[in-house]
């Protein structure tokens, strides 16, 4: 499988702080990337390093299977939502949509043609005459995403591309990156797991300056490997065990929760339950397979806390 | 080719998006009616200098005429003797004797003032982009030196449009206020002296684009630059001082020698040889003014290379 980024043992220190500690990982090319990871965990520093405007103090960078950052062979390949950064406030909006398309290496009539794309794609058609300071708040977020998007990139790296934004444009927002699958590799970090669980399939989990976990969005969230169901009376939890001694099953308050070994799929899981549960006369009010992004989040945090990362 | 191309879009847009902002837009009707102003002044006092002279001196009825009198004394051997004692040098004497008063006064008046106009209105043009982190939006698409040097030469389009302005506004005041202008000789030299001012210019932006590359404070940028044009400002006054040669000998004969040869790094060295009458006697000195612009810049730059962005 072809890599559209590895990072290798990336370190950056800012005097005591470590904002990168040793920090690997892969990410396939062609997938929705979820970064993930609480605030101070290195997420911002990773994407200045890996777009070239932080540099680090060791470890390596491969953009693209071409190396680290470098203008020359990443120029319109790699492309970049910084977090909060101001966007030139006099400028309107689609001019300075050109620009950057123009500074990407388009044409003119190509430049003209791109802008008024992501203007579209963005829901910002209308705005593309208005000065940039005129602008709401969420209004200068799409447009940070829409000059992302400019042109053919690649791999994009957005930095919470949907802070401030409005329930209505974060769904449209995440069509437009679902869209991207498999045409180009996006990075989207952001602190609205239920979001990126909805249109990530991989996932990287940050802490401390280093991933301590990463993977496929199923794996991460176990949804082959784990069920969740929600009961009107307490399980006959020996019964479970006898009919499923290789699976590891919990309940509190009415809620089971079977963890399966890599052995056993989900569909066998949900087969070998169910019938127990039905014979013991438990009604079943709800099933729901593996955990959500956010309680797996959670679940790694609670481990590394425990284990002193 | 794309490197030429990308510096002249950011050189443009940075000229377009400068004209947008009111801080820009602001300082330079400041200095056109700084120089409108300082031209009214001077045409009032050339014209009560030529009433004093015509009473007191001369003993005649002063002239309705502002200017005529003293056209006329400019062409006196006497005068001519005067300002070849005060320039050392007969042919600039003569060559300045022989430009038309008014824009003998703009060619001084912008050539002590264009510096501090270009450290007013250039010296954030760098850092504030580093301090808002509205470059990230540009250094994944081009290169820093890219980015800097199209700023460099959209502050001195900005810079040479204050010098156009002024000149224009320096014209009308003549063409209102001095009998004997003559309109299309006046122009000619306020043009040609324009030009040997941007030369000047050039130097000193240089610094201020030099300053605003070194930090990402946009107070500290401005106070680097008016520093820098302090220090530059002294530095040149000292090590070109009559002082200096006589002082310097005291310590040994190599002192006076070293200052000479220190004193061609500032650019006020070279603000006489603007004057020169024969291009080839100007040239070398608006190569070093055009160097001296080029290494100031380098200082600045070596620190927004290796910056973190």
């Amino acid at each position: 499988m072809k890599m559209a980024l590895t990072l290798r043992d990336l370190h950056k220190r800012y005097g005591k702080v470590h904002a990168l500690n040793r920090l690997t990982l892969e990410i396939p090319q062609g997938v929705i990337c979820g970064l993930v990871g609480p605030n101070g965990a290195g997420k911002t520093t990773a994407y200045g390093v890996i777009s070239g405007c932080i540099r680090p103090d060791s470890g390596t960078v491969d953009i693209l299977g071409d190396g680290p950052f470098s203008v020359n062979k990443h120029r319109g390949r790699l492309s970049l939502l910084p977090q909060d950064c101001a966007l030139n406030p006099h400028v309107p909006v689609r001019n300075l949509l050109i620009h950057f398309a123009r500074l990407q290496g388009l044409g003119a009539r190509d430049a003209n043609q791109d802008a008024d794309r992501v203007l579209d794609l963005v829901s910002l058609t209308d705005k593309a005459t208005q000065k940039i300071r005129a602008l709401s708040h969420g209004m200068r977020r799409r447009l940070a995403v829409a000059q992302a998007l400019l042109g053919q990139p690649e791999l994009v790296l957005l930095d919470e591309p949907t802070s401030g934004l409005d329930p209505e444009q974060v769904v449209r927002l995440r069509d437009v990156f679902s869209a991207q699958r498999g045409k180009r590799t996006l990075v989207i970090s952001s602190h609205i797991l239920s979001e990126l669980e909805a249109c990530c399939d991989h996932v990287v989990v940050m802490e401390a300056g280093k991933c301590v976990q990463h993977g496929p969005m199923d794996q991460i969230t176990q949804r082959g490997a784990q069920i969740t169901i929600s009961l009107s009376d307490p399980p006959p939890m020996d019964t479970l065990a006898l009919a499923m001694p290789e699976v590891s099953f919990q309940c509190i308050d009415n809620m089971l929760t079977a963890i399966a070994p890599a052995t056993v799929t989900g569909a066998e899981l949900t087969r070998g339950i169910l019938p127990v549960l039905l014979e013991s006369k438990v009604d079943v009010l709800e099933i729901r397979r593996g955990t959500s992004l956010e309680e797996a989040f959670m679940s790694t945090r609670r481990l590394n806390t425990d284990s002193g990362v | 080719m794309q490197v030429l191309s990308s510096i002249t879009h950011v050189a443009l847009f940075d000229l377009a998006e400068s004209l947008r902002s009111k801080k820009a837009l602001a300082l330079l009707i400041l200095y056109l009616l700084g120089s409108i102003a300082a031209a009214v002044l001077f045409v009032a006092l050339l014209t009560q200098v030529e009433e004093t002279v015509a009473s007191e001196i001369l003993a005649v009825a002063s002239s309705d005429k502002p200017g005529v009198l003293s056209e006329s004394l400019m062409e006196s051997e006497q005068v001519l003797q005067m300002v070849t004692g005060l320039v050392g040098d007969p042919a600039l004497a003569a060559e300045l004797l022989s430009i038309p008063l008014l824009a003998l006064f703009y060619g001084w008046l912008s050539l002590t003032f264009l510096p501090l106009f270009a450290a007013l209105i250039s010296a954030d043009t760098i850092s504030a982009h580093l301090a808002d982190g509205s470059c990230r939006f540009v250094l994944f698409r081009i290169d820093r030196l890219s980015w800097a040097l199209g700023t460099f030469f959209g502050q001195a389009m900005l810079m040479f449009g204050g010098i156009v302005l002024a000149g224009v506004g320096v014209w009308i005041v003549g063409f209102i206020g001095l009998n004997s202008f003559e309109p299309v000789e006046t122009a000619w030299w306020i043009a040609r002296l324009g030009l040997r001012t941007q030369t000047y210019g050039m130097a000193f932006l240089g610094m201020v684009i030099g300053a605003s590359q070194m930090t990402r404070s946009v107070n500290g940028s401005q106070a680097m630059a008016l520093l820098g044009l302090f220090g530059l400002g002294v530095g040149g006054a000292v090590t070109g001082s009559a002082w200096i040669q006589e002082w310097g000998t005291q310590w040994g004969s190599f002192v006076p020698v070293i200052a000479q040869s220190v004193h061609t790094l500032f650019p006020n060295a070279h603000r006489l040889t603007l004057w020169q009458p024969d291009l080839w006697t100007r040239l070398p000195g608006m190569l070093i003014l055009m160097c001296l612009s080029v290494v100031y810049f380098s200082i600045g730059h070596r620190f927004l290379h290796k910056a973190d962005t």
